[in-house]
């Protein structure tokens, strides 16, 4: 009702009813809504009607005041919608050239099967319009053409089957798959392509019967009946498979022929001619083992038994058992002829078996002489090349391998020693060594070594000999007590062996040795000496600290001796010192060990690989850090020793040697500065008392000096020296300068507070202080004044009184202030 | 290895002083060394200290143990040898054979049939 009212007041004004502008609106903006959504769906058609339809509703020509309303209704829906219907319109043009073309493609296709191209071009514009617009029926429209090529494709498939067929002369077979694809498209074509197979389909039939009948004589064997046949069909129908069948049994039929003119050969006694003929044969059929036989049989009448056995391997038959047999005992294989044969059950084999048992005792008699011909003679090396070809080709032979191991070995060994050049001693004993390790292969290897070194003149002193004699007599030294020839010494007669005494004078040989050097080569002297220094520490570390030793296969083995045979007994060592002594850094470390710092720098490596190396870095840096502080150069020292921190901390004995270096070292600093620098390094790498202490004193002197120079308040001050506690809680210096400093810093707050009259809160101040001395200096003040009053010629008793009990109040115990207190009382004053 | 006092004066480990007194005079008179090395090493191997390097200063050999003989008079008998019988050498009987069928024919004629109906 008022509606209807509000709609016809205000129809003269604007020029529509006021409700019905808002009810259009409404509906308008729904509508909106809608297309949009149709629009989504790609209802592209139907949300162009709707947007058309709800723009239309609104006229155009509008007043000013109904412009005014829509503005307020609507906003620039309007101005939105146009916009929408304009682009929306666009779009469906295009969709619809789209469909124009794909409809365009499928006109122009004639329905010819063997041709797809229009029908897949015109899948691909509809899939391309599909996803622009959704039309009711395009989804089927394009189903229906796919299928429609799959067809085709399945129809070209048969087709180019079936001539496949046809040029491979299987007609009945190209039909059949024709037929197939008639079912599919019956196009005129087809029919001409049947007809014109079946046409062959009598050859084609006179043939299968042909090659059926082939490949049975094939398979009784009667390869001239299935070539005959073969050829006979072939002739008029030249089946591919039929011609390679024919191909395959002529070549039969060749290798046959060739065996047999091969036999007649060898019959007539052209065995030349016969062993080509059978090679040939054998080339067309090598399945012929009969073939194989002869060419077996020729080549042991020719004598050439290695070539029979070629030709009869895994030729199965008594007759191929028995020629490998003969041809293995021509060539004195018995045992293999042996083998061989006694799987055969003829009596004449038997025979030949035992034959072959007496040649078998036979040889061994044969070779047995030549053993012993040539121990006679002394040629032990042919004695023991003989005996040992013989077990190998033989197996055991009890009196063989005892003649060899206890009689020709030790005797070669003998013979070494005595005849043999050093040299090549020195290269058995090393390789009995790798071959063996033990500690007498070790003992007889550090001898060779050693005398080998001994006979160098200085000229030609090859430094490798000289390392290998210090490597390997180390480590039998670290291995003496379990020497064999130290045990059981005859004409000691019981009386207990010195090792340690035998140890040094093993040493001194060696030192005499190294001196060869010294005159001549003092680069190789002092290498030499590196090496003997880190094996000596390695001794060292095996007596004195046996539990951070290993052993490798029961023997302890020095860094420079494990160095040679590292390729053959890998270890993995522990992150310890042992461990480090095998690293590159061993010589470096051995050189600290002996104080030698200098050479220790000369020669250390420049690089590490590995926990152990770095462990070994270290240590180095320990040393060279601690020489440094020892010639009071603690900056040079510094770099080494933050270096070295990880290992400062697992060797006390190390801090407590580095804390008295430092000690030192801090005599010869005169620059406060380098104090300060010196005592931060000092803290950081130790953290000791005596560096906290050091340490402390300087910052506290520090933040005096600062204080002095007016560059620190007292706060910060405070703050500083608060820090510094932190690094020595009960630092005497730090301490007194904070009481000072907060006394300084009560008293001037007295100060200020009774300036400005606050007289109260000054003494209340005063009396909480925990510092005795600032109660002092307030109460002494206050005595002082309470004392000059007193001495008027008419004081003020109240302000004596107040004074008094101030001064009272803040020190009530003090001695010097008893008799000031006393005299007031008796006055009269209440001092509380 | 010709340094060792013990292979200067030809010995071996267990002798007795005396023996190395003896030793050095048979040394001396067989003059393979210099007079002064034979008496350093006689010195040597009369000091016990010295002695032990020595001992220590040589080879650890193994016992040469007899060599033990074989008896070969079975080598002066009549030599046997393997003769070839002719019983398996075939040859006839293999040209009798390939005018005939053979197993051999049927065996790798029917494994030819076999092939073709194989696919490719």
């Amino acid at each position: 009702m008022l509606g209807s009212l509000l709609n016809v007041l205000t129809k003269p004004l604007i020029g529509i009813g006021i409700i019905d502008i808002w009810k259009l609106a409404k509906q308008t903006k729904l509508n909106k809504i809608k297309a949009e959504q149709l629009f989504q769906k790609k209802y592209l058609r139907e949300a162009v009607r709707v947007t058309s339809e709800n723009l239309s509703r609104w006229s155009k020509k509008t007043s000013f005041l109904e412009k005014l309303v829509r503005i307020l209704l609507l906003g620039d829906i309007l101005e939105q919608l146009e916009k929408q219907l304009c682009q929306w319109q666009e779009t469906l043009a295009e969709a619809d050239t789209l469909l124009g073309n794909a409809k365009n493609l499928l006109r122009s296709d004639t329905g010819n099967p063997f041709v797809v191209y229009n029908l897949i071009e015109a899948i691909s514009v509809y899939e391309r319009c599909l996803e622009i617009i959704q039309e009711g029926n395009l989804v089927q429209v394009i189903d229906d053409l796919k299928q429609e090529v799959a067809k085709r494709q399945q129809f070209r498939e048969l087709c180019n089957e079936a001539k496949n067929y046809s040029s491979r002369y299987c007609f009945k077979d190209a039909v059949r798959v024709y037929e197939l694809a008639q079912k599919l498209y019956d196009v005129d074509v087809l029919q001409e392509y049947i007809r014109e197979a079946k046409e062959h389909f009598q050859a084609e039939e006179v043939y299968l019967i042909g090659f059926k009948k082939a490949q049975q004589a094939c398979s009784n064997g009667n390869f001239q009946l299935a070539y005959r046949l073969l050829t006979n069909v072939l002739q008029n129908f030249p089946r591919p498979e039929g011609m390679s069948f024919l191909e395959k049994v002529e070549k039969i039929i060749k290798g046959k022929e060739k065996f047999y003119e091969g036999l007649q050969a060898e019959r007539d006694g052209h065995l030349e001619i016969a062993t080509s003929l059978y090679a040939e044969s054998q080339t067309l059929l090598p399945e012929l083992t009969e073939c194989k036989i002869r060419q077996g049989i020729l080549a042991i009448k020719g004598g050439r038994y290695d070539q029979a056995l070629q030709y009869l391997k895994g030729v199965k038959g008594e007759q191929a058992t028995y020629l490998r047999g003969f041809a293995h005992a021509e060539m004195k294989n018995f045992e293999a002829a042996e083998r061989e044969w006694k799987s055969m059950v003829s009596p004449k084999i038997q025979v030949q078996r035992s034959i072959l048992q007496q040649l078998i005792s036979l040889e061994r008699l044969r070779t047995l002489k030549l053993i012993e011909e040539s121990i006679d003679s002394n040629d032990l090396e042919s004695a023991k090349i003989l005996s040992e070809n013989y077990l190998k080709h033989n197996g055991s032979d009890t009196l063989v391998i005892n003649n060899l191991n206890n009689h020709i070995y030790p005797r070669i060994a003998s013979q070494m020693w005595l005849n043999a050049d050093l040299r090549t001693v020195v290269t058995n004993t090393r390789q009995d060594w790798e071959r063996n390790i033990n500690v007498t292969t070790l003992h007889n290897y550090a001898l060779a070594c050693y005398y080998y070194a001994l006979e160098q003149l200085p000229e030609e002193q090859n430094l490798g000999i000289f390392i290998e004699v210090i490597a390997t007599i180390s480590t039998v030294l670290a291995n003496l007590s379990n020497d064999p020839l130290l045990k059981n010494i005859p004409w000691l007669a019981g009386t207990q062996v010195d090792y340690e005494e035998i140890a040094q004078n093993i040493h001194k040989l060696l030192d005499q040795l190294i001196d060869k050097f010294k005159e001549s080569n003092l680069d190789s002297y002092f290498k030499l000496r590196d090496i003997q220094r880190l094996e000596k520490m390695a001794l060292d570390l095996i007596d004195n600290q046996p539990n951070l030793t290993s052993k490798i296969q029961e023997l302890y083995i020095t860094p420079c001796c494990y160095e040679h045979i590292r390729k053959i007994v890998n270890v993995k060592f522990s992150v310890n010192l042992w461990g480090a002594l095998f690293t590159d850094w061993g010589l470096a470390i051995a050189a600290c060990q002996n104080n030698d710092i200098p050479r220790a720098i000369e020669i250390k490596p420049s690089s590490t690989k590995g926990e152990i190396e770095l462990f070994a870095k270290q240590f180095v840096a320990l040393h060279e850090g601690c020489y440094y502080l020892r010639n009071k150069n603690w900056e040079k020292a510094q770099t080494h020793l933050n270096e070295a921190k990880q290992v400062i901390n697992d060797y006390p004995e190390w801090r407590k040697e580095i804390d008295r270096l430092c000690g030192m070292q801090r005599q010869e600093i005169s620059d406060f500065d380098e104090h300060l620098k010196f005592a931060q390094f000092w803290y950081d790498l130790l953290g000791s008392q005596p560096s906290k202490t050091y340490l402390a004193e300087y910052k506290s002197e520090e933040v005096a000096m600062n204080l002095d120079k007016k560059s620190l308040t007292k706060q910060k001050a405070l703050q500083q020296l608060n820090e510094v506690l932190k690094i020595d809680k009960n630092n005497a210096r730090t301490l007194d300068l904070i009481e000072t400093i907060e006394m300084q810093i009560e008293l001037e707050e007295f100060d200020r507070l009774m300036r400005q009259a606050e007289f109260e809160i000054a003494v209340s101040m005063a009396k909480r202080s925990k510092h005795q001395k600032v109660k002092f200096i307030v109460a002494d003040m206050f005595i002082n004044i309470l004392v000059s009053e007193f001495n008027k010629f008419s004081p003020d008793l109240v302000l004596i009184a107040q004074f008094g009990k101030w001064a009272y109040s803040i020190s009530p115990n003090e001695p010097a202030f008893q008799g000031v207190y006393r005299s007031l009382r008796q006055i009269g004053i209440r001092l509380y | 290895m010709n340094t060792n006092p013990y292979n200067i004066l030809g010995l071996t480990r267990a002798v007795s002083k005396k023996e190395i007194v003896m030793a050095k005079m048979t040394a001396m008179k067989k003059k393979q060394y210099p007079l002064n090395m034979i008496a350093e090493a006689e010195k040597a191997l009369l000091d016990p200290q010295k002695r032990i390097i020595a001992d220590f200063l040589l080879p650890v050999l193994p016992t040469i143990q007899r060599f033990k003989r074989t008896d070969f008079s079975a080598l002066d008998e009549v030599l046997l040898e393997l003769e070839f019988l002719e019983e398996f050498d075939g040859l006839d009987q293999a040209i009798a054979q390939t005018s005939k069928i053979s197993e051999f024919d049927i065996q790798i004629g029917k494994a030819l049939v076999a092939s073709l109906h194989k696919p490719d």
